[in-house]
């Protein structure tokens, strides 16, 4: 029987994407694709799902159709691998006319919108309590992803979502990594993933080495962020030249060092062996100022919460805390305890997540815009 | 995980063999399909990893379907053409074409025209096939193999480098059978250091194998199966 044969009467067995899910509203869009707020047509499963279409590479091209995209290949093999309470669950995927569609469960928040409710809404920090479970769902997401030889490579606020019971569920794995295989150097060329403000001091000194201790860093920039309610390290990314030089991010390391002192060989002494070591020469030094810094965090209180922010940014990535010894650190351990459903426990209810019902149309070839961002931030999500 | 691994006597009831075709046969097939595999990854000079993910595929996929429905050279190119973005070791469509094709016809000097009816038939079969591998599959793409496996074993305990690159000939030589669907990578791979140890005639000391946790009973009998 030929192939065309076969495709006829397998596409008439397939399961179709809008026979099993009514899409209820568009979330955002970004390079991959789309995703939509979608619930189960099954009236017996009261579950929303967030629906991932990735748009096939050279979309609209058929001549040119290279098959599924490679970033959809990576994310779904990681994903199907995964399972765990801090993690976004991956329900199923399905195949339809080329375009692929990610099945998750639904995350009502994401840090991002929590601190810009708390920065300009309710124009008060976020409660202890809350910064102290989420951080340590975070961090047992992190856990689970490293003890499965997992790297996440992408750790920011707006990638860290949230239950409306206040369940962190870490998400987009898009980056994402096995470290596990020696046969594969994790650097590619000119690809530096880590959105720039989270990104480790050994990175942007030139490291290519892929390590736990990133997402530690970055984990450390999201922890200082839910207190302060803004970015801790908010430089000016320099932009890579006509010939794709890699460029030298002086901006960031000077908002890095400005907090924690200009790395010394005494402090960091791997600091010598890093390709951009020779640049460090033309940095003021400045005193570690992490104490103070930290002081005037609104949300910062216990002194502890100071220890662990520390231990997250520290620069030497053998000293840098793990996430299995962080989750273990003194400042989980004092009052107040953190809770999973830190959100049910507290009677708070943040505003639900912006969809748009105009653009629903989940099977429309068109391309996905990038979406519009306000502050120039460099996030994937649409916010409230 | 544990959808992948199966019993010996499995093998006597695959939708090939219930489809008619001799347990031999298929078992013949199955070689003659990785070996296809790995002449046209080859070719385009593609890492172990690559061949090694690209032939687990093909295996776990008759597991689920027919020799009768989809021949072995179509879901062989097509599971290396996954495996390539799997792995992260891309090549252009074009170039897996031509060296599917030359391979195919035993003919390294063919060279296919991009209008040519020819490439069109195996880029179509290729793209086509590559969801239907995928479903079959379950979308499992993440394939732990003995090779990565080996090099852990040689990281924590002391074993002559010669065993190590012997035992990763075996593996190399092992991609033709179905292994990775009756044994765990942990496994196949002790096998293999077991296999190259004994062919070396070197020591490898009884409580080096209790601290990396393989039992040797079930990697005795793995040997076997590579031997055989």
């Amino acid at each position: 029987m030929p192939m065309t044969e076969y495709k006829r009467k397998r596409d008439a067995c397939r399961i179709k994407v809008l026979d099993k899910y009514e899409i209820i509203g568009f979330i955002s869009s970004g390079t991959y694709g789309r995703v939509y707020k979608a619930r189960s047509r099954d009236s017996n499963d009261p579950r929303e799902f967030a629906i991932k279409k990735f748009k096939p590479d050279r979309e609209g091209d058929s001549h040119h159709y290279v098959g599924i995209s490679q970033s959809a290949c990576r994310e779904i093999a990681l994903c199907r691998e995964l399972r765990q309470e801090n993690i976004v669950g991956l329900e199923e995927v399905l195949l339809e006319d080329k375009a692929i569609y990610m099945v998750f469960e639904y995350a009502e928040h994401d840090f991002l919108q929590i601190i810009h409710h708390h920065l300009h809404t309710e124009r008060k920090p976020i409660p202890e309590v809350v910064v102290k479970s989420f951080l340590w769902q975070l961090l047992n997401g992190v856990a689970y992803l490293h003890a499965n030889w997992v790297l996440h490579r992408d750790l920011k606020p707006a990638n860290v979502l949230l239950t409306k019971e206040g369940v962190v569920k870490t998400g987009d794995l898009g980056l994402a990594r096995l470290f596990n295989r020696p046969l594969q150097p994790l650097f590619n060329g000119d690809k530096v993933v880590v959105t720039i403000w989270y990104r480790a001091p050994e990175l942007l000194l030139g490291s290519r080495h892929y390590t736990k201790a990133v997402d530690m860093w970055a984990v450390g920039c999201i922890f200082g962020e839910l207190l302060a309610l803004k970015p801790i390290f908010k430089g000016e990314e320099a932009k890579m030249d006509s010939k794709k030089n890699v460029p030298f991010q002086k901006s960031q390391l000077t908002k890095i060092f400005e907090t924690l002192g200009t790395p010394t060989k005494e402090r960091w002494p791997a600091i010598e062996q890093l390709p951009d070591y020779s640049h460090l020469s033309s940095f003021v030094q400045y005193p570690n100022q992490l104490k103070s810094v930290y002081q005037l965090m609104p949300g910062a209180k216990s002194e502890a919460g100071f220890n662990l922010l520390s231990a997250l940014l520290e620069y030497d990535i053998e000293k840098r805390i793990s996430a299995d010894d962080a989750l273990n650190h003194p400042y989980f351990q004092e009052d107040p305890k953190p809770v999973m459903n830190v959100l049910t426990q507290q009677g708070i209810e943040y505003p639900l997540r912006r969809v748009t019902s105009d653009d629903i149309d989940i099977k429309s070839a068109k391309p996905g815009q990038p979406s519009k961002d306000d502050s120039g931030r460099p996030a994937k999500k649409a916010r409230n | 995980m544990d959808q992948w691994l199966f019993d010996k006597e499995d093998f006597s009831d695959t939708p090939s063999v219930r489809d008619g075709i001799a347990t031999s046969q298929e078992q013949h097939d199955r070689a003659k399909g990785c070996s296809f595999i790995i002449a046209v990854g080859a070719k385009l000079s593609l890492p172990q990893v690559v061949l090694a993910t690209a032939t687990t595929f093909f295996h776990r996929f008759y597991m689920r379907n027919s020799m009768k429905d989809y021949h072995i050279y179509d879901i062989g190119a097509t599971c290396l053409f996954l495996s390539t973005k799997v792995e992260e070791n891309t090549r252009k469509l074009r170039d897996i074409v031509n060296a599917c094709a030359q391979k195919a016809q035993k003919n390294e000097k063919l060279h296919l025209s991009e209008d040519s009816k020819d490439f069109q038939k195996w880029r179509n079969t290729i793209l086509y096939g590559e969801g239907i591998v995928l479903e079959a599959m379950c979308f499992d793409m993440s394939i732990l193999h003995p090779h990565t496996c080996l090099i852990q074993f040689s990281s924590e305990i002391d074993v002559p480098k010669q065993t190590i690159r012997k035992a990763w000939a075996f593996l190399a030589h092992s991609l033709f059978l179905p292994l990775c669907l009756l044994y765990r990578p942990e496994c196949i791979a002790a096998g293999a250091l077991l296999l190259a140890d004994q062919y070396l005639s070197e020591e490898v000391s009884a409580d080096a194998w209790q601290r990396i946790g393989v039992d040797l009973e079930e990697a005795h009998e793995q040997t076997l199966q590579q031997q055989s």
